[in-house]
């Protein structure tokens, strides 16, 4: 005889108290979507994949760096985008204007700009982008300005010559570029009439930037699953949230009090240090060094945060986390910080995790000390949510099952593959029209 | 005889740790951490979590980028004792429990 699983526990009955569901009488009806079971196959096909980067990375705006990198005329960066075949550089021009080009010498293809090594991003300052290979140069705006011994070149024409741009917009102070010949939206459009108010947030404040980054083996929609959802917290991280707690005991359920869908994109609200306090324990270095996974205690006053803050108007609100189509999250944290997570696909099975603190700059070593502290306590968390990422890739694609059961606190996941499974169908459908009406 | 010290007068009690943890990058300090026995992770932090606020108190008296070395050793002992903790309260190991096959490179860090 099967178990009674569906009998909640005292604990769990106690816990789950004082969320109450939205008028649809689940998140998941709110967002539009049902509860079926979702087949996963996105996750590891080889054709889904090569469709994605066609239909999801090459026709939406994704996030490159922030414009706090490119302080002055001629600082740029470059982003090595191996997953989509593409090396970029972005540069502030001498007219101040941020521009993206594909970082290829016109000459014989060489790569333009790297140190060292070919795949290694770079940043730096320079008045012209001048190639290892042959010394031919280019202006910041992808003019070309010299071809080494030209006259040894024949019906040579500097339209012709001129590095491939790519789209490029800044909003919010985050850079996006867009490979799409003729994009289908502007950037602001892209974000949508309400997302695009998240520009009102004091992001400029922010300029203390620790960065970590990883090659984690599994689809990129596996990470941003991982962080969608606060269901995984009491288990994953069971050490971390209660040190003091009885490893075999049992643990109280972690709840979100609000999600959203705006449009591609989508949203979660969490009481960040006011939550799920029955299932926390108190560390004693981070009291002393006065700074938890959720920032510093005591944080730098930015002023208003925005009218798009804190959106489920929570009473006791931690921060928004802002899932922004299609690899790119914004978490602003109530105790002033920042957080980014940028995921770049370098194949079906695996993707480059990119994950930014950004903080006020410290007045003096004991508020440094304290961000130190957020960012060594997130990064021991980050790394056990990025470990169950390959066992779980790696299992999906043992197809074994090729179906899976979300629930009502994992509806952004079921939101995010929804949407790129729609755009790929979508993509598939113009693919099959083109070839109608060109056989 | 007075040996040469890395750390501030008042911190004396510590100067048994800083060869070994005062490192300038975090990169530095993590593999350390995971190169030390427990019972060295232990040692450290029973002996210099007890001084942190004071070196808190000290360090703030100085201009945080501005720091004389043997301040700037002091800073960096305090970052050191922040990458083991975890360690000491909640894993009783080096590693985070489960993470074989990640890791999470530090690639932009600030000053000091």
């Amino acid at each position: 005889m099967a178990v009674d699983f569906k009998q909640l526990t005292e604990l769990e009955a106690e816990t789950i108290q004082g969320f109450p569901k939205p008028a649809e009488g689940s998140w998941t009806r709110n967002f539009g979507l049902d509860f079926s079971p979702v087949n996963v196959e996105d996750n590891y096909d080889p054709e889904f994949y090569e469709l994605e980067k066609e239909a999801v990375f090459k026709r939406s705006w994704l996030h490159v760096g922030r414009e706090t990198t490119l302080p002055r005329k001629g600082t740029f960066f470059t982003r090595e985008l191996d997953g989509l075949g593409y090396s970029i550089i972005v540069v502030r021009g001498m007219d101040d204007k941020i521009r993206a080009f594909h970082n290829v010498c016109s000459h014989r293809g060489n790569q333009l700009m790297w140190d060292e090594h070919p795949s290694a991003e770079i940043q730096g300052n320079c008045r012209q982008f001048t190639c290892k290979y042959h010394g031919w140069r280019y202006a910041l705006d992808g003019q070309i300005a010299y071809v080494h011994n030209a006259p040894e070149f024949e019906g040579l024409d500097a339209d012709k010559l001129k590095l491939p741009e790519i789209h490029c917009d800044v909003w919010a102070g985050f850079v996006f570029v867009n490979f799409d010949k003729t994009p289908r939206q502007t950037l602001r459009d892209f974000m949508g009439p309400e997302i695009v108010k998240l520009e009102q947030y004091p992001f400029h404040e922010l300029t203390e930037t620790h960065r970590l980054e990883a090659v984690v083996n599994s689809n990129w929609k596996l990470f941003i699953d991982a962080f969608a959802e606060f269901y995984h917290v009491p288990y994953v991280h069971a050490k971390l949230n209660n040190p003091q707690g009885d490893p075999g005991g049992e643990k109280p359920p972690f709840m979100l009090p609000f999600m959203k869908a705006y449009g591609k994109h989508r949203m979660l609200a969490s009481g960040g240090q006011y939550a799920n306090t029955r299932g926390r324990g108190v560390l004693p270095a981070q009291d002393i060094f006065q700074a938890t996974i959720h920032g510093p205690f005591d944080p730098p006053d930015l002023g208003p945060l925005g009218e798009l803050s804190n959106p489920g108007h929570l009473e006791g609100w931690g921060m928004d986390m802002w899932h922004l189509y299609p690899n790119f999250a914004i978490i602003t944290w109530s105790r002033n910080t920042v957080v980014t997570y940028t995921y770049w696909p370098t194949g079906p099975d695996s993707h480059t995790f990119i994950f930014d603190y950004h903080f006020a700059p410290p007045k003096n070593a004991s508020e440094r000390l304290a961000q130190e502290m957020v960012v060594a306590v997130s990064k021991d968390f980050a790394l056990q949510d990025a470990n169950v990422l390959e066992a779980t890739h790696k299992r999906m694609k043992s197809q074994v099952r090729k179906e899976f059961y979300y629930n009502d606190q994992e509806v952004l996941l079921r939101h995010l593959h929804h949407v790129v499974q729609q755009d790929v169908e979508e993509y598939k459908r113009e693919l099959e029209a083109r070839r109608r009406n060109h056989p | 005889m007075t040996a040469e010290t890395m750390l501030p007068e008042p911190f004396a009690d510590l100067e048994v740790f800083a060869p070994k943890w005062c490192l300038e990058t975090e990169p530095e300090r993590y593999d350390v951490r995971l190169a030390s026995t427990m019972d060295e992770l232990q040692a450290f932090y029973d002996t210099a979590l007890p001084r942190a606020e004071a070196a808190m108190t000290h360090l703030d008296q100085f201009d945080l980028y501005d720091l004389p070395e043997k301040e700037l050793n002091l800073l960096r002992l305090m970052f050191a004792l922040i990458v083991i903790t975890f360690p000491v309260e909640a894993f009783r190991q080096p590693k985070v429990p489960d993470t074989g096959s990640t890791y999470l490179a530090k690639t932009i860090e600030p000053g000091p």
